[in-house]
């Protein structure tokens, strides 16, 4: 290689200058070996040789191209060239590994390390080889170690005195060495980089002095181990875990703090916004290897033990109680690297710390509710200091990561629901405990008042959501989940302070807080929305609360820049009083002094009328509405739209003084429509009593309502009192009111009552114009009524989300897991136990699974182990022990003639699985057929489903435990169906025709119905079951036909998805032949294709 | 458009801050004297009075500007 290096300066300047003088004409000469071209195509400073030789090489290349002439001889001499230029792997020609000089380059490297100036050269020299050519020779120099690495270890260590970014003439041992190493990993394959790495104390050593390194050096480790180790897919995850394990992260770490007198200030930023980004890279993205895929909330399953505790959980509510405290002493985690990072890491303190953590959380949620029972011993108490400003802030970010879906883990989420525990630590994490929160709420610090407030908000709205996935789908009908959901609300409300404390709380905040009070009315809000037996048992008198934000609002004197949260926080109370029974809504009291009495439903109108408010308010149009159509003053098909119009178009149309004469008539009627209704109803009655139409009619009218009827009634007492100024505003707003509505609906009902209106004011000479003439405005009303329309549409798509189904949703819904993986530690495991734990810790299930393994051994030695326990019981105490040994006995000798040829036919491991949760119970109601059914036969035949018959069709054995009975024998039958073998027995003994005809009954219960669907999608997904069901049991037709025939939108859209998906895995071409192209119509009607 | 709904995310948050600033100032004169004050802790007291400002919705952080703006002053 001594020749090509020599190309490298001067060859290539000499080229240049020649060829600005030359302009020879290439000669060429015809090639004929391989040998020829090598000569032809060696260095040679003679320019005229090398173009010669190069145009040879072209014509050659002219040849093979064009075809012309031989091309594969010319092939040949191109492949004998390249043969003969190949680099060798003998290392005959890298000088540099020959023996004599390893043993040199040894030599040096050891030397008295004093000695930088043999040293250094050394190892630059060794990282020139190394990168030479693409790092050619890089393997042969890293296996020559014995040599090549002498000393190396203690080389990454000398001395950093003098260092000087681009100025490796003065870099020091350390810098020259971590190039070295850098280098070898750059130039090195996945395999070579593994051996490196194995070296683990040069690894150590590469980080041990990170810290002093100058900022260049340090932010070339970081680029290589990122690029060249972390990110390399090749290198097993457990070389990178020995590499980069927590003292290497807390080397990296402590660069965060990164310092250095000698250089620029934006270097030394540079190197701890690396140093984090390295971080946040290794601790959060998988590719890298050091995080491990993990089950969100559900735990580590650490040994057997633990998963006999989750199916004991399975069965009983309170076995989970008991379960739930195990976690007391530490959550297992599979990240146990991050979680041991975790607890070095100082978030308090550091906001890097704080962002890495809780992206490490974001990442791995596991590791929210280990952290912090691993670390409690930093407490929350509140201190106006940063470090706690800097937790609380670190407890907001974490508390913000939301849930993950299915908490963590699709498979166990079917199963059930995540520990009480640790879903409650990540709601709220431990360190917010009541006592804490209620110290934090005290009114002497409004900072931290307010913080524990958005905290407190956080932690509900996750609540919320949490409560939301135990809900949703089947989950609502199952009795794990409702209680699991039951426990973690009873876990958060014990958790959290009394309403009382955030009464007291929100009490204290003082009036100009404008955006602190708004955060505390949500507060008060939540606890009425997502845990109302908190908040009502508080009796929290709302009422004075939301006058005095009426008063400010209102107030022309305050400062009203911040309105914006203040109809928040009105909005937010004017809901709570929507909650609260003991609300007074139509009394009046004196709301600002000298205006007069209001009441707060009218006070509330005005500003909702106000056409100077840019808010929305939504929700307060909602619960005024809400409460105007429980009172009944207005139908609630037409809510308060028409009143709202016509209010806001008299403000338009009137003075403010004159609207004053307008406003208390208003309270008046709508104080009357409400304290006494059933008086208003009998005069409404009178008016529809002449009208000669159907009760039905009278109902579904829009427009009639109450206050119209008291609008006319008390129109004349205010009469005498009140100007002509006074009556022409009032007189327009009647007119515009009746006009909106009469644009509703014409109804006859309502001419009479504005003729009698009409009557009235003629008698005092006041004009009115006549019904349905006033032109209520789109322009002027467009603001109240697109709102309205915008509610009840909002309402209606959220409607159409929840009923669209899409596959996932399908599968979450319907999909039950095949089953759960082998255990056949079991084959040992039941020998230590009594027959009592046998029967109650689920091992005779866990066992009697393995029948279905895939290997031919395991099943022989389960049967084997099945017989063998079998005796066990019989030989025991045990009460119940001779129907056990029936069933394993007949279990074994049915499944014997299977072991050998495949898994034992499904029907026979379900049955017996459920059987056993029957015999243990001897006050079920299948016990007695189960006992008959087992005395009937010592073998049961791989044709039947075992049992299956006397339930379908026999009586029930109570009469009224039918349900009950079928529930069993479709949870059996699901289990029972999974591999096409159990396909065909369905489909023979027609099964399926006898499950579908079942689930037309149309009083079966949800639940029931679910697990037939269950049943279904179980089908659709084993080979050919689609197919089956369509072609021989008419499976399309029937969804359609229960999809029509269902009334919940949510459940015919489950329907619709059922049949898209059997259409999706079914032989589409058969099924369309067998349809007679059928299918495609079918399909089209309900918008599948 | 979603240029304009970060352009009105971070106003709201500015104003979120500033409304923060100003309702606990009494308690920030303390931590700001307390000895754990440092002066690289200036940025992480401003993410943690501000990160609150997320807990608002687009639409309740549109209104709340939209009535700063109009009322200003």
């Amino acid at each position: 290689m001594g020749k090509r290096t020599s190309v490298d300066a001067d060859g290539a300047a000499a080229f240049r200058k020649r060829q600005k003088t030359t302009h020879d004409v290439p000669t060429g000469e015809d090639v004929n070996t391989g040998e020829q071209l090598q000569r032809l195509l060696a260095f040679d400073q003679d320019m005229r040789r090398a173009r010669h030789g190069l145009q040879s090489f072209k014509r050659l290349l002219d040849n093979i191209i064009s075809g012309d002439g031989d091309r594969s001889t010319s092939l040949g001499i191109l492949r004998e060239y390249l043969e003969l230029v190949k680099p060798r792997h003998d290392g005959e020609d890298a000088s540099l590994v020959q023996d004599r000089q390893l043993k040199s380059i040894s030599k040096n490297l050891s030397s008295d390390k004093t000695k930088s100036f043999i040293i250094s050269p050394t190892l630059r020299l060794l990282r020139e080889a190394v990168s030479l050519d693409g790092g050619a020779y890089a393997r042969k120099i890293v296996r020559a170690r014995a040599y090549t690495f002498a000393s190396l270890g203690r080389n990454l260590e000398i001395g950093i005195a003098g260092d000087n970014q681009g100025d490796s003439g003065k870099a020091s041992v350390r810098t020259n060495a971590v190039r070295f190493f850098l280098s070898c990993l750059r130039y090195l394959h996945s395999d070579g980089r593994k051996e490196l790495l194995s070296q683990k104390e040069l690894f150590s050593h590469l980080t041990f002095m990170i810290k002093s390194d100058p900022p260049f050096l340090v932010l070339e480790i970081l680029d290589t181990l990122k690029t060249c180790v972390l990110a390399d897919s090749k290198i097993s995850r457990e070389i990178k875990f020995k590499c980069f394990n927590t003292k290497t992260l807390m080397r990296v770490l402590a660069l965060y703090t990164y310092t250095n007198s000698t250089e620029a200030e934006s270097e030394v930023e540079r190197v701890s916004e690396k140093a984090h980004q390295f971080l946040m890279y290794v601790c959060t993205k998988p590719s890298a290897g050091i995080l491990y895929p993990s089950t969100g909330l559900y735990p580590k399953e650490t040994d057997e033990e633990f998963s006999v505790q989750l199916a004991k959980q399975k069965g009983s509510a309170h076995g989970s109680v008991g379960k739930d405290d195990t976690y007391r002493d530490g959550v297992p985690v599979y990240n146990f690297v991050l979680s041991e990072f975790a607890a070095k890491l100082r978030p308090w303190s550091s906001m890097k710390h704080s962002q890495l953590l809780t992206a490490i959380f974001e990442a791995a949620p596991e590791l929210i509710a280990n952290y912090f029972l691993n670390n409690q011993s930093f407490t929350f108490e509140p201190k106006l200091t940063m470090t706690w400003i800097g937790y609380a802030s670190f407890l907001f970010d974490t508390m913000r990561i939301a849930l993950p879906p299915s908490f963590g883990d699709k498979t166990r989420f079917s199963r059930g629901p995540p520990p009480t525990q640790i879903l409650l630590d990540n709601i709220l994490p431990l360190p917010l405990n009541q006592k804490v929160i209620i110290r934090c709420l005290s009114p002497n610090s409004n900072l931290t008042s307010f913080f524990a407030t958005r905290m407190l908000i956080e932690a509900l709205e996750k609540l919320s959501m949490a409560i939301k996935l135990h809900e949703e789908a089947f989950r609502a009908t199952d009795a794990q989940w409702t209680e699991a959901s039951r426990r973690l609300i009873d876990a958060f409300c014990r958790r959290i302070p009394d309403m009382k404390e955030i009464v007291r709380s929100y009490k204290s905040i003082p009036s100009e807080n404008a955006l602190h009070k708004t955060m505390a009315s949500k507060l008060l809000l939540l606890y009425y929305e997502i845990i109302p037996q908190i908040a009502l048992a508080a009796n929290f008198d709302v009422s004075p609360f939301f006058v005095s934000v009426l008063r400010s609002l209102q107030d022309e004197s305050s400062d009203h820049q911040h309105d914006g949260f203040r109809e928040m926080e009105l909005e937010n109370l004017v809901s709570i009083a929507g909650y609260s029974p003991g609300m007074r809504w139509f009394s009046r009291i004196e709301i600002i002094s000298g205006k007069g009495p209001c009441s707060p439903f009218v006070a509330l109108l005005k500003l909702l009328s106000g056409s100077d408010r840019t808010a929305p308010l939504h929700q307060l149009k909602k619960v005024l509405a809400d409460v105007a159509v429980e009172n009944q003053l207005v139908s609630a098909a037409t809510r308060l739209k028409p009143f709202l119009q016509a209010l806001t178009m008299s403000i338009d149309e009137n003075s403010p003084d004159d609207m004053d004469k307008v406003w208390p008539f208003l309270d008046n009627c709508l104080s009357r429509c409400a304290t006494s209704p059933i008086k208003y109803l009998d005069v409404l009655q009178s008016y529809l009593a002449d009208e000669n139409v159907d009760v039905q009619a009278t109902a579904e009218d829009r427009s009639f309502n109450l206050l119209v009827v008291a609008i006319a009634e008390q129109l004349p007492f205010i009469m005498e009192t009140t100007d002509a100024q006074g009556l022409a505003s009032l007189s327009s707003f009647i007119s515009l009111y009746f006009s909106a509505l009469y644009k509703k609906k014409d109804s006859d009902a309502l001419k009479r009552v504005y003729s009698k209106i009409e009557e009235t004011l003629a008698s005092c000479s006041v004009k009115i114009a006549g019904l349905g003439k006033r032109k209520i405005s789109k322009s002027l009303t467009s603001g109240s009524q697109e709102d309205e329309n915008d509610d009840q549409e909002g309402g209606q798509n959220d409607g159409e989300k929840q009923t669209t189904v899409d596959e996932g949703k399908l599968e979450e819904a319907l999909h039950i897991p095949f089953s759960s993986p082998e255990d056949t530690a079991v084959l040992l495991r039941w020998h230590a136990k009594g027959v009592e734990d046998l029967v109650e810790d689920g091992l005779i299930a866990s066992l009697i699974r393995l029948l279905a393994s895939e290997h031919t051994n395991i099943r022989k030695e389960a049967l084997t182990n099945i017989l063998k326990m079998a005796a066990k019981i019989d030989d025991s105490a045990y009460e119940e022990k001779k129907q056990f040994w029936l069933l394993l006995s007949e279990l074994a000798e049915s499944s014997r003639p299977h072991v050998d040829s495949g898994p034992v036919p499904s029907a026979f491991i379900a049955f017996s699985i459920h059987a056993l949760d029957v015999l243990k119970n001897p006050l079920h109601p299948l016990y007695p057929k189960i006992n008959s059914f087992l005395t009937r036969s010592p073998v049961w035949s791989p044709e039947k489903l075992p049992l299956a018959h006397d339930i379908l069709h026999g009586e029930p054995s109570e009469d009224d435990k039918y349900y009950t009975e079928i529930a069993w024998f479709l949870t059996y039958i699901l289990d029972a169906l999974k591999t096409p073998f159990d396909l065909s027995i369905f489909h023979k003994k027609r099964w399926f025709e006898k499950i579908l005809a079942l689930g037309s009954n149309p009083y079966l219960r949800v639940n029931l119905r679910t697990r037939i669907l269950r049943i279904v999608y179980r089908a659709t997904c084993i080979d050919a079951g689609s197919t089956t069901l369509i072609t021989r049991f008419g499976l399309l037709t029937w969804l359609d036909a229960q999809r029509v025939a269902c009334d919940v939108p949510e459940d015919s859209e489950l329907y619709k998805a059922l049949m898209g998906r059997a259409w999706k895995t079914c032989d589409q071409a058969r099924v369309r032949t067998w349809s007679k192209n059928g299918v495609e119509t079918l399909l089209g009607d309900v918008q599948l294709q | 458009m979603p240029q304009d709904s970060t352009q009105s995310q971070q106003a709201f948050s500015a104003l979120y801050l500033q409304r923060v600033t100003q309702e606990l100032s009494e308690d920030l004169d303390k931590v700001r004297n307390a000895d754990d004050f440092k002066v690289e802790s200036v940025p992480f007291l401003v993410h943690a009075l501000q990160q609150g400002a997320q807990q608002f919705s687009a639409s309740q952080q549109g209104a709340v500007l939209k009535t700063s703006e109009s009322r200003q002053g």
